[in-house]
């Protein structure tokens, strides 16, 4: 029962990577942590391709590192959920706009071409706020 | 089922939620820019936060600031800052006009180009950015941009490179190198290139 569940995720990741959907690429993951992808979980590990509602959950040990294909990067720490609500990118012009939630946790940033384009184009939220991003490098905590 | 009391206790502590922002130092030599708390509703600047080291704590419309040194906050936040990846390193490939073999100078920068790839290791990803100068039609550029970029990827996997951690991007003229902005119709071979981005 759980190892037809785990290769059914399995089959749902190969899927996924199929389709060209990719905005970023997770770069280390330490402890536990899962992506949830239209509410089904997601095995992470080096290379694993990130789409646009995809949720990034830690656990109390967990840490995942992810860059953009907008050169931004994230830093997810333990504890946290962060939702990737919005990702739009036209990689020849650079415009686009990214939206992110942090739920719970904590998030560092390094902002990358979006935001550098276009200072209304990278924004942040948590549960009591919203926050607009010039650059460059900042972490968000929400308890 | 959650009970009334739970759900209560549920609401009380996402109501108690509370949000802060600190910025820090830019990476190397970079400024550290400004992050800006939002109103909710209209989207309208409450407050630019701009210096390196400040938190402020968040609460709709309203933000407590409070300073410290920037150290200080770097500090704080060791260990999450040590998570953000490598920043995304670039090599420029020139491709002699009508070849699709890399030009000689070039051949060191795509040794070097592999050797980031194989430090890098697990979750490398390579995009190979095509580049024109700006002879003829923006849209015209923007396409050859992206054939330059598929004849430098098929090259580079003919070589080696794992083509399943590759995307292609076209950036047709609007990006010259630095020093070799030219008017349009202007030829220049220096931004006939191709740029591989590895993060």
């Amino acid at each position: 029962m759980v190892s037809a569940r785990i290769s059914l995720v399995i089959i749902g990741a190969l899927v996924a990577t199929s389709v060209s959907a990719e905005i970023a690429t997770v770069k280390r993951v330490t402890g536990t942590a899962m992506i949830e992808r239209n509410k089904t979980p997601v095995a992470v590990i080096p290379g694993t391709k990130l789409e646009t509602g995809d949720l990034l959950t830690t656990g109390k040990d967990g840490r995942i590192s992810v860059t953009f294909i907008d050169d931004s990067r994230f830093s997810v720490g333990p504890g946290s959920r962060i939702r990737l609500t919005r990702f739009d990118f036209d990689d020849t012009t650079h415009q686009g706009k990214s939206e992110t939630r942090v739920e719970k946790g904590a998030l560092a940033i390094v902002s990358g071409q979006i935001a550098h384009e276009n200072p209304k184009g990278m924004t942040v939220q948590t549960p009591t706020s919203v926050l607009g991003v010039r650059g460059t490098r900042f972490v968000v905590t929400v308890k | 089922m959650i009970r009334p009391a739970g759900l209560a206790a549920l609401l009380l502590v996402s109501g108690c939620a509370t949000s802060t922002v600190t910025l820090l130092k830019g990476e190397g030599a970079n400024s550290a820019g400004a992050v800006v708390v939002l109103d909710p509703k209209t989207g309208e600047d409450v407050k630019i936060i701009d210096t390196a080291g400040t938190s402020a704590s968040l609460a709709g419309r309203s933000a407590t600031v409070r300073s410290r040194a920037a150290d200080t906050a770097e500090r704080r936040f060791s260990d999450l800052l040590a998570g953000i990846p490598d920043p995304p390193r670039r090599f420029i490939l020139v491709f002699p006009e009508g070849s699709t073999t890399i030009s000689p100078e070039s051949i060191s920068v795509r040794d070097a180009m592999f050797a980031e790839v194989k430090r890098r290791g697990p979750g490398v990803t390579v995009q190979i950015e095509g580049h024109t100068d700006r002879v003829g039609d923006a849209a015209d550029n923007d396409r050859l941009s992206r054939q330059r970029a598929v004849a430098a990827r098929d090259l580079l996997v003919a070589q080696g490179l794992d083509v399943g951690i590759t995307r292609t991007v076209g950036r047709g003229e609007r990006a010259p190198v630095p020093g070799h902005a030219t008017a349009d119709g202007v030829e220049d071979p220096v931004n006939r290139r191709v740029e591989i981005v590895v993060r």
